[in-house]
């Protein structure tokens, strides 16, 4: 059957579809083109041109512009519109409403022959029963006629209205997103892991303080981060792009922008995306300042601290505190809390007590503390007490306790079950030393009033008599109590009236110091007659709690015997004092003559070192002339002298030679305190030696024997032990009998305790005892003391030639060493020296 | 025994020591040539003139106005030319601190003046004899202090 319809239609229409079927069934006789086969060939070739094609074409022929279109084109114009009217149909009549636009197109082309391109172009049509917003994408170009010349208009177009009008609507969204973000105040940001850049909109680029340029190295993001968060930070990026928890990444963070340092704390939500092999490719999100919502999360948090701070320190407290405190619930007082104090006053731990009935633990205090329970239970109302005696055990015994308490109903507006709060404070220590404190005040009143020493108690500014004691009344007052209860003091006593005591008690009563006094004389009267006592009074301040001075105590002793006895002790002592005044006098005279007297004695100590000089030098040097001239004459004029004259020269030689022996003794003696030498250790034997030698000629001449047995070696002046020796043998062999030879005896041993009686020596040091015997003309016993006298001569000067200072010297070098010397001695019969000096 | 006389100067303010001095050396077996000064300051007024001759020994007094012996025996011993000049020093008196201090300012001996005329002759010659001839060492053979025997 196709073959037949095909054979029937001509050969351009053949497989050219619905429109081609469409063209060759209309009437197309009464039309300016005529019958289809009768169409010029190039029209012909192109509407075969447009069926054969999938893409929408159009085409305008000839000079009326008839339009063509293939099935391609149909679905543009819609249901129920131009199709199939507009086939064949002049363009100016098919295309009312868009021939504006288009035949400018159109004519353009006609003339140019130059194809025209206009991409989604809004070109509304009228279909589907109205005009619709059309968006077309379409060239126009030349078709030529068979003369080769421009004949119509080929439209090749495709209807882009789907996709514009998609585009239109995801631009709509992106707007709507970004007002959405605008409005949420959001910033975004987007990371490309690759690359390791970063992009964010301009809010999160300003949050952070960086530049706006297009995308940033992400080192400069975590920078703008306070350094407490970079690690947290780069710790969640790093998770997410791992793919943790499916990339997601959610955390809250602090920026500091460096310019402002602003501080913001953001909450940055996102996710990573991943790829096939799972890497990530991409990872954005928004950033949400949640600065104001992280601060009042903060004072939430930290005001429910406080709130829990606060319930930790009410438990602490009542934990702590110093006084027992007890929380009790319902009629049967279960026993809610007990803090330790109260656990320690009951002597229970807090496993007894807690949770129990508290009688049930405590059934002895169950007749003391019920009726307050029961009270407050009632009421409602707090209950409090003092000194509440109850019997507690403890360590096993009952023992009566005291106590000062307040029951308070902790809930009493609520209809819940009552809780009651126990605070007490034990007071048993308290309530007994009170108790004691009476007793003993009592007793103390007792004391006070049989005192033997007398005492009275005044109250108040006008000193009303409170207390006095039986002494106080009968010794001094003279008084009976009846007459004084109750009275003033200056009442019952007007002549206090100018006497010190009211005005030292009224004292005591302003400043609170004590006033003690002695010896005060003090006057009473009693029926006309004065009595009069010294009196020794303390008067101390009352004090009342509050520390007010209310009272003063008075304590008066009676000293008039001791002061009137004391007052003839004074007078007494005055009297010595003038005594010892006199004689101090006395004494100060004496010193100032012995001060005196000193001086003198120092002066005359000078003139004897000037006498000294003097002897020793000037005296000499003269005298020596004379022996020296003496001598010359002697010697010169030995032949011209007479006999008489000779002697006289003689005399005048021994005398001047006698002076010279007498100058240098005495300067001798003299010098041997003054010039104080050193002490070295003395071998006695040598310094005898010297001394025999010395005397050698003496000796020899005179016949004598002299024996030594070893002498010590002791601390001395070896000069002067020479000088003790020499004087010492000088008068043995000097007083010796005539014509018998002297024998002279040294001999030495350690003194005897005996030995040292009567002698000035220290008794506690050893001495050496060295003797010196002679057999020689002797003295007389009693004489023993004086030979050792100055120029104390024993003998006749021509008979015994001396100057009477040696044996001084001897006695004086001996003491010089701390020593001592006696002689003894029988007139005919030899003398005996012997020497002490210390060992 | 030398042919030429010893050289010897003493040093005394006393006029009467200075002749009696100058008579006793005359009358000694050893020859002598004696200047005598009244003054320590005369002595160094002439030994100051290098052609005066220095004396082999010297006698000093101790007591003496203006300038004291010790002083004297001070600056002779300064003096280099006399540092190891014997030196007696001649004094009436004997006073133990005395002693020690010119003993150790380097007097060679210490002279009491003698009271007789022969003790003075006999001592100043074995004083010369002793100091320059037979050069006795003082205080081994010889004490520093010599006196006449009484």
């Amino acid at each position: 059957m196709s073959i037949d319809i095909n054979s029937s239609i001509p050969k351009f229409l053949q497989g050219g579809g619905k429109m081609g079927q469409i063209i060759y069934e209309k009437d197309w006789t009464s039309h300016s083109l005529g019958k289809p086969e009768n169409w010029p060939m190039s029209l012909k070739i192109s509407i075969s041109n447009i069926l054969k094609t999938a893409f929408p074409k159009f085409i305008y022929w000839g000079r009326d512009l008839i339009c063509f279109y293939n099935d391609a084109f149909r679905p543009s114009l819609g249901k129920d519109g131009k199709h199939p009217s507009i086939l064949g149909e002049k363009a100016e009549v098919a295309w009312p409403e868009t021939w504006e636009i288009i035949k400018p197109l159109i004519d353009q082309v006609l003339k140019t022959g130059k194809p025209t391109w206009n991409k989604n172009q809004l070109i509304p049509i009228y279909r589907n029963g109205k005009m619709e917003n059309v968006y077309w994408t379409f060239s126009y170009s030349a078709l030529l006629a068979d003369d080769e010349n421009i004949k119509g208009v080929m439209v090749t177009c495709t209807e882009t209205t789907e996709e514009i009008l998609n585009l239109q609507r995801l631009e709509e969204s992106e707007d709507l997103l970004k007002f959405a973000i605008d409005a949420a105040e959001l910033g975004t940001w987007d990371y490309n892991p690759h690359t390791n850049r970063f992009n964010g909109n301009d809010r999160l680029k300003s949050w952070f303080g960086i530049s706006t340029e297009d995308e940033i190295e992400l080192t400069l993001a975590t920078e703008a981060m306070v350094p407490r968060d970079r690690d947290r930070v780069t710790q969640a990026i790093k998770r997410a792009l791992e793919g943790v928890n499916g990339g997601k990444y959610d955390i809250t963070y602090s920026i500091e922008n460096k310019k402002t340092h602003e501080i913001k704390i953001v909450r940055a939500l996102g996710r990573a995306w991943f790829n096939g092999s799972g890497e990530a490719y991409r990872f954005n999100g928004t950033l949400h300042d949640v600065t104001e919502q992280e601060k009042s999360a903060e004072k939430l948090r930290m005001a429910n601290q406080q709130i829990k701070n606060e319930k930790d320190r009410f438990k602490n407290i009542i934990h702590n505190a110093p006084v027992g405190i007890a929380i009790f619930k319902g009629e049967q007082c279960i026993v809610e809390m007990a803090n330790p104090f109260i656990l320690a006053i009951l002597d229970k731990t807090s496993e007894e007590l807690e949770g129990q009935p508290l009688y049930e633990v405590l059934p002895e205090i169950e007749n003391g503390v019920s009726p307050l329970f029961e009270e407050v239970l009632k009421n409602r109302e707090s209950v409090l007490g003092t000194e509440l005696i109850l019997p507690i055990k403890r360590k096993g015994k009952i023992v009566n306790a005291y106590f000062n308490f307040i029951l308070h109903p902790l809930n009493k507006h609520s209809d819940d079950v009552l809780e009651v709060m126990f605070i007490t404070n034990e007071v048993t220590d308290y309530v007994v030393a009170r108790n004691i404190l009476e007793e003993n005040e009592s007793q103390f009143k007792n004391l006070v009033l049989q005192s033997p020493i007398a005492m009275a108690i005044l109250r108040g500014e006008n000193l009303v008599i409170e207390m006095a004691n039986n002494k106080l009344l009968n010794h001094f007052w003279k008084r009976s109590w009846d007459n004084v209860i109750g009275k003033r003091l200056i009442e019952v006593f007007p002549e206090l009236e100018g006497q010190e005591y009211v005005g030292q008690i009224t004292k005591v009563l302003r400043t609170g110091q004590t006033v003690q006094k002695q010896e005060s004389k003090a006057i009473v009267v009693k029926d006309n007659e004065t009595f009069e006592f010294y009196v020794d009074y303390i008067y101390l301040p009352l004090r009342e709690v509050d520390g007010s001075i209310s009272g003063v105590m008075l304590t008066v002793t009676d000293v008039t015997d001791q002061f009137l006895a004391k007052e003839k002790l004074v007078n007494f002592s005055k009297e010595m004092e003038e005594l010892v005044k006199e004689r101090t006098e006395l004494l100060r005279k004496a010193n100032d003559k012995l001060h005196q007297s000193v001086k003198k004695l120092e002066y005359a100590n000078a003139e004897l070192e000037s006498f000294t000089y003097v002897s020793s030098h000037d005296l000499q040097e003269p005298l020596r002339k004379i022996q020296v001239y003496t001598s010359r004459i002697l010697e010169q004029e030995q032949d011209n002298l007479s006999k008489t004259c000779k002697n006289y020269f003689e005399k005048i030689s021994v005398s001047a030679s006698r002076m010279r022996i007498l100058i240098d003794d005495l300067l001798t003696f003299s010098l041997l305190e003054e010039n104080q030498m050193e002490f070295e250790p003395t071998e006695l034997n040598e310094v005898f030696n010297q001394v025999v030698e010395n005397l050698s000629s003496r000796i020899e001449n005179s016949g004598a024997k002299v024996s030594s047995s070893s002498l010590p070696k002791v601390q001395a002046i070896p000069f002067q032990m020479r000088q003790v020796f020499s004087n010492l043998l000088g008068n043995a062999l000097k007083f010796s009998k005539e014509n018998i030879p002297p024998v002279i005896n040294i001999s030495t041993e350690t003194a005897k305790l005996t030995d040292l009686e009567g002698l000035s020596l220290n008794k506690n040091n050893a001495y050496h005892k060295i003797i010196i015997e002679d057999n020689g003309i002797g003295f007389e016993e009693e004489q023993a003391e004086k030979i050792f006298e100055v120029f104390k001569r024993l003998h006749d000067k021509s008979e015994y030639e001396g100057t009477g200072m040696g044996l001084s010297i001897v006695k004086k070098i001996i003491l010089n060493h701390n020593g001592a010397i006696e002689a003894t001695g029988t007139d005919g019969q030899g003398a005996i020296f012997t020497i002490y000096l210390p060992q | 025994m030398c042919d030429n006389p010893y050289h010897v100067f003493l040093i005394d303010d006393d006029e009467d020591d200075r002749d009696l001095f100058e008579d006793a050396l005359m009358e000694i077996p050893t020859k002598t040539r004696v200047v005598t000064f009244g003054s320590g300051i005369e002595l160094f007024n002439f030994i100051k003139d290098e052609n005066n001759q220095p004396p082999q020994i010297i006698f000093l007094d101790l007591n003496m106005p203006m300038m004291s012996g010790e002083e004297c025996l001070q600056k002779i011993r300064e003096n280099p030319r006399f540092r190891n000049l014997p030196v007696v020093i001649f004094s009436t008196s004997i006073v133990d601190p005395l002693v020690n201090r010119v003993k150790s300012l380097g007097a060679s001996l210490y002279v009491k003046k003698p009271s007789s005329f022969s003790s003075l002759k006999s001592i100043l010659e074995s004083c010369i004899t002793a100091l320059l001839e037979n050069e006795i060492k003082i205080g081994v053979e010889l004490d520093f202090i010599v006196k006449e025997n009484l």
